[in-house]
């Protein structure tokens, strides 16, 4: 079992002069080197869990535990240096350039000046930002790039875990397709935990491995997107994920959730079944597999090895565990 | 000290009364040129920065200094206490009445063109409402230091709570002394008062 | 305008006496605002519930001629050049407590949220982020405090503290016509100097921001 990076122990949070509790006996641990959504409405507390992290805020009750320390027991200041935030306003420095942002720690940290170029250049090019830019002052960046250099500000010394609240929610849709699946392929590299808010369930189901669905301070549901979608908890969150559109599903399901494994006709990678990739999404797994014209698909991994299989008989399985409202049976 | 209004509210009275008509004047005044200035500045827009930076440098005169410049030019008494207060309020002023027009919703004007005001119309019933608290607002800053300067004012002969002070001090006459910083701190407490309701007014008008 | 000079020539001592008062009790009141003004600036714009009081007395202040306060300190601290300056610290205070605040304020609170939790202690936040950007409204601030304050400074003569005021009053009273004008137009030359000056540091600080 992976390490655990953050632990939620019986986590209360009231805030003084308000009589509701933000945070209603949390516990919720994540996963070294995992991304974890957390979705809810405003108001359903997840801002406030992500911030009892980098002691924002302090609990009223119970523990946050990062890397298995009591975060109340650590200096504040060390922590939120291991710990890089993001946020949908950016928050970046409006009088520095882009260079200055993006080595706001490691200046801090008093590093040489070769190595904060040398380090400035790999953020530049993990996050995709164009070089050209990297002297001009943020204020003259459109939401998308400032969202990057906020990432990138976030990640220059190396953190162990990214906060990340609601990073996208001011980016248009089309730049923001781009940071999800850019955000995805970087974690995948670099390993990062990401604890990310959102409160849109299509972002949640996409980027999270483990999605925490909140209401009114309380987890109603902590899971793969696939139990949530497809083995809801309760009435909240099978109203809230419409756990009830199959469309919906498909989008958000990927065929390694899904698929079955490889049956009698094996699984030679040189077979002239259609392939498709682990990671694709059901939906355009469905389109590949009815443009195909045939009635299996061969699953394959990053490096082309033959992982599962998947035919019509994976989507049955799935519509069934929708309710039937579609009207198909 | 009592005592001493008893005595002398006829006196009091007088220069409460003077102390208010060469404040009120001043104020009058100064808006009157204030507003052509705004006005030139509006359409002309080359003319902008060398009146404001015209005002400021006089704004930036010392009061007393300001009058001993203008005595040789307009001699003592009350001229050249209202020539200075009129100079220095056009700082403030310029600057109030220019953005009370310039904070106007450009929509706003782009709707009453619209619907087919014609100019004066569209001044009457649309800018010169919208513009006129914040024109209040210059005039309440204006009014509350020309009463402050018109203390100051007895110095060179033109009258005023001033004369209360001063006179006072070389007469070691305390009571007089204090007479005139109390009444003329109630007098810039009261101007600033009824500017203050004024301006709330108009701000309701606008936002009711 | 040659008579004041004529002045100046023949009592040049007195005149350089006068002018260095005046720069002093300048210097030091404006020392002593800023003193004042910074922390509580910093706590009245952190802590909201202290702004609308802050803002309420100093509003009051600011209404008050200055003569009247100048005169009402005198019965307790006395003539001179100390009751000069603290009568000048509290009437100058206000614009400079009011301009700190707004200029504080006015830094978006995602910035200020961002560098905390990126681990920036509190008073590397300020001096690093929140000066900077503030600048442009502080610098607004002192050039209102700076002219007021030498404006007052004149005034200061009426209460023993010397200065150019000095001169302008005894020329007023003997009608001397020189002496009162030098000390009119040397007090209105430093008061425009002193707003230029500090006019042209906020363009500049604006444009460090703006660029």
């Amino acid at each position: 079992m992976a390490k655990t990076a953050i632990e939620f122990i019986h986590v209360h949070k009231t805030f003084p002069g308000s009589g509701v509790e933000a945070a209603k006996d949390v516990n919720l641990r994540i996963e070294e080197g995992s991304i974890v959504t957390v979705l809810g409405t405003s108001g359903s507390g997840k801002t406030t869990l992500l911030k009892l992290i980098n002691r924002i805020y302090d609990c009223t009750q119970g523990r946050v535990e990062y890397f298995g320390k009591d975060v109340a027991t650590l200096p504040v200041v060390a922590l939120r240096r291991q710990i890089g935030y993001v946020i949908q306003q950016s928050g970046l420095f409006p009088h520095w350039t882009v260079e200055r942002n993006i080595a706001t720690l490691p200046h801090i940290l008093k590093w040489d000046k070769g190595r904060i170029d040398k380090r400035v250049d790999e953020l530049m090019a993990l996050v995709r930002l164009d070089p050209e830019c990297r002297m001009r002052s943020v204020r003259k960046l459109s939401g998308g790039q400032q969202q990057r250099v906020g990432l990138a500000r976030a990640l220059a010394v190396n953190p162990s875990v990214i906060l990340m609240d609601e990073p996208f929610g001011a980016i248009d849709a089309i730049t923001r397709e781009e940071l999800q699946d850019e955000l995805l392929a970087l974690q995948t590299r670099l390993k990062i935990t990401i604890v990310f808010v959102t409160h849109s369930i299509r972002e949640a189901l996409k980027l999270g491995h483990k999605i925490v669905v909140m209401d009114k301070g309380e987890i109603r549901q902590a899971d793969t997107a696939y139990n949530i979608l497809l083995k809801p908890a309760n009435e909240f969150v099978r109203r809230f994920v419409s756990s009830d559109d199959f469309y919906e599903a498909l989008r958000a399901l990927r065929v390694s959730e899904c698929m079955d494994d490889l049956g009698r006709a094996g699984g030679d990678p040189r077979s002239s079944a259609p392939k498709i990739d682990r990671d694709a999404t059901m939906g355009d797994a469905l389109q590949t597999l009815i443009r195909s014209g045939q009635s299996r698909l061969m699953v394959i991994d990053a490096e082309g090895g033959p992982v599962g299989e998947l035919t019509f008989d994976s989507y049955r399985g799935v519509a069934a565990r929708s309710e039937k409202d579609c009207g198909t049976a | 000290m009592i005592r001493y209004m008893t005595k002398h509210y006829d006196k009091l009275l007088g220069l409460l009364a003077e102390h208010m008509w060469m404040s009120a004047a001043a104020v009058g005044i100064a808006f009157a040129i204030a507003f052509a200035a705004a006005m030139l500045m509006y359409r002309r827009k080359e003319f902008a920065l060398p009146v404001n930076v015209l005002c400021n440098t006089v704004y930036a005169i010392p009061t007393l200094a300001l009058f001993s410049i203008l005595i040789p030019i307009t001699g003592l008494g009350k001229t050249t206490a209202i020539v200075t207060m009129v100079l220095y309020n056009q700082f403030i002023l310029t600057k109030s009445i220019c953005s009370a027009f310039e904070t106007i919703d450009q929509s706003v004007l782009e709707a009453a063109d619209a619907i087919g005001l014609d100019g004066w119309q569209t001044y009457c019933s649309v800018k010169a409402p919208l513009a006129l608290p914040l024109m209040l607002n210059g005039v309440k800053l204006a009014l509350s230091s020309t009463v402050a300067g018109a203390t100051l004012a007895a110095l060179i002969g033109a009258g005023g709570l001033g004369e209360l002070i001063f006179n006072g001090l070389s007469m070691k006459n305390y009571n007089q002394v204090a007479w005139g910083v109390v009444l003329s701190s109630l007098c810039a407490f009261a101007a600033n008062h009824v500017m203050q309701w004024m301006e709330d007014r108009a701000l309701d008008r606008i936002q009711g | 305008m040659p008579e004041a000079l004529a002045y100046i020539e023949s009592h040049r001592e007195q005149y350089v006496d006068a002018l260095l008062a005046h720069l002093t009790i300048d210097a030091i009141s404006l020392l002593i605002c800023v003193a004042v003004a910074a922390p509580l600036g910093y706590l009245g714009a952190k802590c909201g519930r202290l702004t609308l009081p802050l803002q309420n007395v100093t509003g009051m202040i600011r209404i008050i001629p200055g003569i009247a306060i100048f005169l009402v300190l005198i019965p307790i601290t006395g003539l001179g050049q100390t009751p000069a300056i603290i009568a000048l610290v509290i009437m100058s205070v206000p614009p400079l407590l009011m301009s700190a605040i707004a200029g504080l304020r006015s830094v978006a609170p995602s910035v200020v949220e961002s560098a905390a939790a990126m681990g920036m202690g509190r008073l590397q936040t300020l001096i690093e982020v929140e000066l900077p950007l503030a600048l442009p409204t502080l610098l607004d601030g002192l050039r209102i405090t700076t002219v007021s304050l030498i404006a007052g400074t004149t005034i200061a003569a009426y209460v023993g503290a010397g200065g150019l005021g000095t001169l302008i009053v005894s020329g007023l009273s003997q009608n001397k016509q020189g002496v009162m004008l030098a000390g009119a137009l040397t007090a209105a030359a430093i008061a425009i100097a002193a707003d230029a000056f500090i006019a042209a540091m906020r363009r500049r600080a604006l444009r460090k921001i703006s660029a």
